[in-house]
């Protein structure tokens, strides 16, 4: 075998790159460290010296995928001119139903396959703390504009972001179609009474639910 | 003569600690078999009744922990 030498960030991130996908493709109690040394051509050790544990390794690509996600909303929302109103709708809408996103729902798919209860919820708090300060700053410039009242913008991001993805997760919550819909329904207004925004301004929010 | 109780057994789990705290503080690829072993006062014939390598160590200990 060649020794190929690479810088340490890079070989780690290739390690989790190939572990993202064989977690996917195999599951992730299948994927044995030789797998991920076949695919990449590197020694085991080389493995171990980067992540001590699979669960390290899963942690790993868990934070990638939610780190991925993040930027992809940061780098979106950059894009956006307007009212803090207007880009919040922006980054809701088109932040789902994208293949980035399709990619993260396998993910979680698969994370409720496993029965890999323990590491869902992890990915979910990771995409919450990632996210949330995302939505902060909007809040914050909404209290600017006058639209938005709240002194706490960013545990109210958390707080909005935790308990919509929460209860609208399905592995954790079996609802039915009708349950799921009341719950959307219902999302406007409780974000409204949240931010102290007007009536019908979060009403945007039920076209993704009907999308969905 | 050593009772062996299937997987579970006490000498399995001994090894997979010892070369967990091997592989841990003094890396993998320093790590042999004698030297597990000999930190955990079996013989080495016994290692290989568990695994047929230190790499099927490292694989079970890296699943596992």
């Amino acid at each position: 075998m060649v020794r190929v030498v690479k810088k340490p960030e890079e070989r780690k991130s290739e390690i989790i790159d190939v572990a993202c996908q064989l977690f996917l493709s195999k599951g992730y109690d299948s994927t044995t460290m030789k797998d991920v040394m076949r695919h990449l051509g590197i020694a085991k050790g080389t493995i171990y010296h980067y992540f001590s544990s699979k669960e390290e390794l899963l942690e790993a690509v868990i934070d990638s995928v939610a780190e991925g996600e993040m930027m992809r909303l940061k780098e979106l929302l950059d894009n956006i001119e307007g009212t803090a109103l207007e880009r919040l709708e922006h980054l809701i809408l088109s932040g789902s139903n994208q293949d980035a996103d399709d990619e993260h729902k396998e993910l979680l798919d698969h994370l409720h396959q496993t029965s890999n209860a323990g590491m869902h919820i992890r990915l979910l708090a990771k995409v919450v703390t990632k996210q949330a300060p995302l939505y902060a700053e909007l809040f914050r410039l909404g209290c600017k504009e006058g639209i938005f009242t709240t002194d706490h913008p960013l545990e109210c991001a958390e707080f909005l972001l935790s308990g919509i993805q929460f209860l609208t997760d399905m592995g954790i919550y079996p609802w039915t179609e009708d349950q799921i819909e009341r719950r959307w329904i219902a999302f406007p207004k409780l974000i409204e009474s949240q931010l102290g925004a007007p009536a019908g301004s979060f009403s945007f929010l039920l076209k993704t639910s009907s999308a969905r | 003569m050593k009772v062996q109780i299937g997987n579970e057994s006490i000498m399995y789990n001994e090894i997979k600690e010892a070369g967990c705290t091997l592989f841990r503080s003094q890396g993998f690829e320093e790590t042999s078999v004698a030297d597990l072993v000999q930190k955990i006062h079996i013989r080495e014939q016994d290692f290989y009744i568990y695994f047929r390598s230190i790499d099927e160590l490292l694989e079970v200990v890296w699943s596992e922990s």
